[in-house]
């Protein structure tokens, strides 16, 4: 579904992502993990299609497109979903006239009808009851006010809503209540199927003992130095990225960590 | 003999406007041959006056302008606003068989052209020139205003239903002017609810000149919205000029959004202790659209206390020009004045220019004021496009959403889903509506 080979992305004249090579197939969920600004939302963004980034080399394909060359909103009709480390507050946007907007695009895309208010609003209701989210959240300005962990219970119920192919989770679990963690992993579970995929980038192991991942990445420097299976995170859990980064230690690549 | 006494040779424009006083039907009352007089004497502002100085009048002086007649046979596709008073005009004459006035106890509602006709001395009572206002276009319209309104509210009216006074132009192929004249006196502890509505359509160039003078008495309570609307080859200039006494408060909202180039001077007194004044205003220009708004806000007295909150869209080749301007006299210690003017440029080739100006002759204040000029938020254009939204789409989200933080303020439903669907097509997209 996804295939980014040797993608190397400077920000101004600083080289952040330095040959990040990765294959992501329907149906996996795959974590990326890896020390504060190793390049993790930088590779998230990139994925979205987010401006300023400059991409020196490499490609990424997405179920036969040449991702990079798609707009931001041709990459969301495709599929591409990302929640955003930071959400970002729109003021006088309604909540659900984007979502509403947004939905009705991407089914446009995809040659579906699109859904009338009453259609709408029957769908979304179901989809804030997933998310326990009380209906006032609707009519408020899209994240406006939102506490840090409304915000990320609003991108999931965005995700939910909006049906990608391919969901970018950036740190969703940070900043949420143990009970909030739980409806926000549901939500995230409630999208795995044979047809989608996701990538979830986090610190912590906790979220993935609700959400199991098919394959653990280490992110450090701009490079994906180590990839395994879920095991992988408890490890970092128990010992921390040191002694990843030790010199001596060798690179692996991502289907070394498949042949293992 | 000084270079200002010597008589300046009468531009072709005055020439015209002066035929346009002779044959109007008031031409001998002495208020507006005094008026006239003050007019013809200064002609047009140019851009050296410092008040005109990023508005150019030369397109508005180049052109001739008839006079409309009364009873035009044109109805208008009015929008009704529920439980509303409503007075329509159409080329600057009242229509009274298109118009809901029915009679309320302690309002008072007499047009301009009925005063012509039945009482003259109370007619040049009114049309006095407000607080010795300089400006040109005062005088002209007090020359030759041919209809308008004078609102009275007695004292402790309070009238639940907002008084629209709606403005068109026939479908006349000719250029016409109006120059409606509004006389609002709102009475100890009254309150009421004036909007003016300028609606444009077509594509030939009118010119309205209208003034609307308010005198709040102690304790009243007035909101004033003015929405011009008009088509996009238009002259549009307008005076509101407002004394306050104690306890009085005005609110007011100005919306911009029609007319080829338009012009307002606000001009507010508070005269008062623990008066108030709330200024809202919006200013949307695209095309070679030309909107400017003066404010001038005067504390008087102490304890008054003003609040102005502008924004400007500029888009295209569109040009915004503010200047608002809060004077507090020496005397008028306590004064908490605010002001705050945002703005946003959203191509290369529109302008804008943005100037708050406090001029503050005592120490004991609270005044604030900013103003800035930038462009939609990239952080929120990405989100909104990484939610499947067009670029265009997206754009007109947030300029709606910057738009609306005015539009949202004014009192009536209808008025602001009007906006808000005139907005939608202004703003590049057709947006539908929230479910
Ligand atoms: N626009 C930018 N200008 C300059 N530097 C940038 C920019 N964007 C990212 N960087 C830098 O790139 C590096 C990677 O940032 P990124 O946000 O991708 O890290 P991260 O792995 O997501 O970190 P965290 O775990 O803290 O979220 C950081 O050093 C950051 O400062
Ligand atoms: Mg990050």
């Amino acid at each position: 579904m996804l295939s980014i080979k040797d993608l190397h992305v400077n920000v101004g004249d600083k080289q952040i992502l330095k040959g990040i090579t990765l294959e992501v197939r329907a149906g996996e969920v795959h974590a990326v993990m890896g020390p504060n600004g190793s390049g993790k939302s930088t590779l998230s963004q990139v994925l979205a299609g987010r401006e300023g980034y400059e991409i020196i080399s490499g490609s990424i394909t997405f179920n036969g497109h040449d991702l990079l060359a798609l707009s931001p909103e041709q990459r969301a009709r495709e599929g591409v979903f990302l929640a955003m480390q930071y959400p970002v507050e729109i003021p006088g946007v309604n909540n659900v006239y984007l979502l509403k907007a947004g939905l009705n695009a991407i089914r446009k895309h995809r040659g579906l009808a699109e859904l009338d208010a009453f259609e709408f609003l029957s769908l979304i209701k179901e989809k804030m009851k997933l998310m326990q989210m009380d209906e006032s959240f609707l009519n408020r300005g899209v994240n406006e006010g939102f506490s840090g962990g409304e915000k990320k219970r609003n991108e999931i119920l965005q995700m939910a809503v909006l049906e990608p192919m391919l969901a970018l989770l950036d740190e969703t679990d940070s900043g949420l209540d143990i009970d909030a963690l739980r409806i926000v992993a549901n939500g995230v579970n409630s999208l795995r199927s044979k047809e989608r995929a996701i990538i979830m980038v986090t610190h912590y192991q906790r979220l993935l003992d609700y959400i199991t991942p098919d394959y653990v990445h280490v992110l450090a420097g701009g490079q994906i130095i180590k990839s395994g299976d879920k095991t992988l995170a408890l490890e970092l859990e128990q010992r921390g990225y040191d002694w990843l980064t030790q010199p001596g230690f060798q690179k692996q690549s991502l289907s070394g960590a498949r042949d293992a | 003999m000084t270079a200002a006494s010597q008589p300046i040779a009468k531009s072709a424009a005055v020439t015209r406007m002066q035929a346009a006083f002779e044959h109007h039907t008031g031409s001998s009352m002495p208020v507006r041959q005094q008026a006239f007089a003050l007019f013809s004497h200064n002609g047009f502002p140019g851009t050296r006056d410092e008040q005109w100085k990023y508005t150019n009048l030369r397109r508005l002086e180049a052109r001739e302008f008839g006079t409309g007649q009364p009873g035009t046979p044109y109805q208008p596709e009015i929008l009704k606003t529920a439980d509303a008073l409503q007075m329509v005009f159409v080329d600057g004459h009242y229509r009274s068989e298109l118009s809901n006035v029915p009679v309320i106890a302690g309002l008072q509602i007499t047009t301009l052209s009925e005063l012509q006709q039945s009482d003259q001395t109370r007619l040049s009572e009114i049309l006095a020139i407000p607080g010795n206002h300089r400006c040109r276009f005062v005088a002209l319209n007090t020359a030759l205003t041919e209809d308008g309104v004078l609102i009275e509210a007695g004292p402790g009216t309070k009238l639940d239903c907002p008084l629209v006074l709606d403005f068109f132009w026939s479908d006349a192929q000719w250029s016409l002017m109006a120059h409606p004249r509004i006389v609002i006196r709102a009475g100890e502890h009254s309150k009421l609810t004036v909007i003016e509505r300028f609606t444009g359509s077509g594509t030939t160039v009118h010119f309205n000149n209208g003034v609307t003078t308010a005198q709040l008495a102690e304790g009243a309570h007035l909101e004033h919205c003015r929405i011009q609307n008009e088509n996009s080859s238009s002259f549009h200039i307008g005076l509101l000029y407002a004394e306050l006494a104690e306890q009085a408060t005005l609110l007011d909202h100005q919306i911009n959004f029609g007319a080829a180039l338009a012009r307002m001077d606000i001009h507010v007194l508070l005269n008062g202790r623990d008066s108030r004044a709330t200024l809202n205003g919006l200013q949307f220009a695209t095309g070679t659209q030309h909107h400017d708004t003066h404010l001038q806000v005067e504390h008087c007295v102490p304890h008054t206390q003003s609040n102005e909150d502008y924004r400007g869209i500029a888009d295209q080749r569109g040009r915004i020009v503010f200047n608002g301007k809060v004077h507090v006299h020496e005397k008028a210690i306590k004064t908490d004045a605010q002001q705050s003017s945002r703005n946003l440029l959203l191509s290369s080739t529109a302008e804008i220019d943005t100037k708050p100006e406090l001029e503050i002759y005592n120490d004991d204040v609270k005044c604030a004021h900013g103003a800035t000029v930038g462009q939609l938020d990239a952080n929120a254009l990405f989100y909104l496009r990484s939610r499947g939204l067009d670029e265009s789409q997206a754009r007109a989200l947030l300029t709606h959403a910057f738009a609306n933080h005015i539009i949202a303020q004014l009192p009536v439903a209808e008025l602001r889903e009007q906006l808000t669907d005139a907005g939608h097509v202004r703003f590049g997209a057709q947006l539908e509506s929230a479910p």
